[in-house]
């Protein structure tokens, strides 16, 4: 079991508990999915995994050592995190999209006096950028990319982390269909070929279905459901927890997924 | 453009001549004649007592403080801009004009030494909102550090100390606020050698500490769950942060009074023409801020008999600059 989640109870303010009694389990090179409302927790899920949030009670525990007793260099080398929205373009638009990327490598050169990347980070950069496909904007700059190439740049930013976990808070919202497919055979890829287990958050519920190992399904405070994409995604679950009717559950025999048909009565 | 040190170390090199260049230039400007040629004699040694007198005792203080005040003020507008997350921040933002003004006002209604405890007194002044504004964004904060809440704490302490010190204008009729008044609008004309060299002192240990610690900012740009998760202790450093560009920006403060513009546009025009990369980007400010101040002033000392506050000169020429930087698209 690479991390365990105890009983956790977290949120941003200790009256108001986003979650609440969280338990379960990811194994190492699993893809997950978090599916669920609006404001459900989603977020706070990740982050609580990042260790960007104190749960109240219980505990996360990583290969079976609470992540909170891991130190910042340690954990800065075990997980990795995409937050959902990105600071300020203003500070990062002069990049070159080299540089940004190498920001990624930082918990590598931290130590040293200037922090300045050595030709091992250089390497490995080159390494992650030529395997995305991304080698030709390196020299660009980070202003005249475009959305689906800036999402691929963040990702390689994650990727020369090397870490084993990588989270992803809603990778592809403000994508168009084809940067979102491209974005998961990508993450998908990265789970794959280098063993990595993901963690993402994701709106779209035939996506996640179709790319996620497994799907957490939150409400209410808690994890609704948890396990495979059959299991989760049926008209039961889903139109009681986002409320809805009009929607048909069908099976994609090419991948034997669930994914889901939206219909509007005509009256 | 990916930074090696040997790289840097040029950039850096380079640029301290080009300032060095623009120091000698500047110090050959004013109402007297003195060529540049009449300054180099002086650092050898064998210039007459008239340049020795003009030179030694009037210009050089003068230049070294708009040098020093440029390059302060520019690195410590970077920062702020950084860690605010805000392109309006500047050194002031956090309230240090206000405190700095509060400062100086005492120090003239005890009748100190205008010399001596102006600057001082400002400078402590300056020290204090900016513990107030600390107090307010880090020790009675919630949960998490949050940039929003420090901006408008620091502009509310500003709000306050300026409005105090009206009071205290209004309340007691002392002639000296004239003087007080000018010299918070930014001047040179304040000199004390000891001053000059402590506030010196601490502007340029804090650019070099900033300038080594670029990669730390560009990190924190990213904003802070990111920061925390590359293995940064956020928190910790931005309180670091806030410490070290209040103390450059209250030293400026104590040698030259509030001069506006420099820290807020500096940093963006370094930005857009140079690098958003702070690893170059904060010693770049340096020396451009200080070249830039180096002109203004020499421009104010060119032009009129009586020497304006370099804040009006900053201001008209800076916006300017900065005007075609925004029209003009690429």
């Amino acid at each position: 079991m690479l991390i365990q989640i105890k009983n956790v109870s977290a949120g941003y303010v200790k009256k108001y508990l986003v979650l609440k009694n969280i338990n379960c389990n990811i194994k190492l090179g699993e893809f997950i999915g978090i599916i669920g409302k609006n404001g459900v927790g989603k977020s706070t899920f990740l982050k609580l995994i990042c260790c960007l949030i104190k749960p109240f009670s219980g505990t996360v525990l990583f290969r079976k050592r609470d992540i909170f007793t891991l130190s910042k260099d340690d954990l800065s080398r075990i997980i990795s995190f995409l937050p959902q929205q990105n600071s300020s373009d203003t500070f990062n638009n002069n990049f070159s999209v080299l540089e940004f990327i190498m920001l990624g490598r930082f918990p590598y050169y931290n130590k040293k006096i200037l922090k300045i990347p050595s030709n091992i980070d250089f390497k490995i950069v080159k390494k992650i950028t030529s395997m995305l496909f991304i080698t030709d904007l390196l020299h660009r700059k980070m202003n005249t990319l475009s959305g689906g190439e800036k999402q691929k740049v963040l990702i390689a930013q994650v990727l020369v982390q090397e870490t084993k976990v990588l989270i992803f808070d809603e990778p592809t919202s403000n994508l168009d269909i084809g940067n979102q497919i491209n974005i998961l055979l990508l993450l998908k890829k990265i789970n794959k070929d280098l063993n990595k287990t993901i963690i993402v958050s994701i709106h779209d519920l035939n996506i996640a279905s179709e790319f996620c190992n497994k799907l957490i399904l939150l409400n209410n405070k808690t994890i609704y459901r948890y396990g495979v994409p059959r299991d989760i995604i049926n008209y039961n679950n889903i139109s009681s927890v986002f409320n809805i009717k009009n929607i048909i559950i069908k099976i994609n025999h090419i991948s034997n997924k669930p994914y889901i048909i939206i219909y509007k009565h005509n009256i | 453009m990916n930074i090696k040190k040997t790289r840097l170390l040029l950039i850096v090199l380079g640029m301290l001549l080009i300032m060095l260049l623009v120091l000698l230039i500047a110090l050959s400007i004013g109402t007297s004649n003195i060529s540049i040629f009449d300054v180099l004699n002086f650092f050898y040694g064998n210039a007459n007592d008239n340049t020795i007198l003009i030179v030694k005792y009037i210009r050089l203080p003068r230049v070294i403080t708009s040098c020093i005040t440029g390059a302060g003020l520019a690195v410590s507008g970077c920062i702020l801009q950084a860690m605010l997350q805000n392109n309006l921040a500047d050194p002031f933002t956090l309230g240090i004009s206000g405190g700095a003004a509060f400062g100086a006002t005492i120090a003239l209604i005890l009748k100190l030494s205008t010399v001596i405890f102006v600057p001082i007194c400002s400078f402590l002044g300056a020290l204090f909102s900016a513990i107030i504004v600390y107090l307010i964004s880090f020790r009675f904060q919630r949960i998490e550090f949050d940039n929003n809440i420090m901006i408008l704490s620091g502009i509310v302490v500003n709000y306050v100390f300026t409005s105090i010190v009206m009071l205290i204008l209004i309340l007691t009729k002392t002639n000296n606020f004239q003087s007080a008044y000018m010299w918070l609008m930014g001047s040179f004309s304040i000199f004390e050698d000891t001053i000059i060299y402590i506030a010196s002192i601490i502007i340029i240990v804090g650019i070099i500490i900033l300038s080594m610690s670029g990669n730390i900012i560009n990190i924190i740009t990213l904003g802070s769950d990111k920061a925390k998760t590359l293995g940064l202790d956020f928190n910790k450093k931005i309180k670091f942060f806030f410490i070290i560009s209040s103390l450059i920006t209250s030293s400026t403060v104590a040698i030259s009074g509030v001069i506006g513009f420099v820290g807020l546009i500096i940093p963006h025009i370094v930005r857009k023409i140079i690098s958003s990369n702070n690893l170059i980007l904060i010693p770049m400010s340096a020396f451009i801020g200080s070249i830039f101040l180096l002109i203004c002033d020499s421009l104010s000392r060119m032009f009129v008999v009586i020497s304006l506050p370099i804040g009006i000169i900053t201001n008209i020429i800076g916006g300017l600059f900065f005007i075609y930087l925004l029209v003009e698209e690429y």
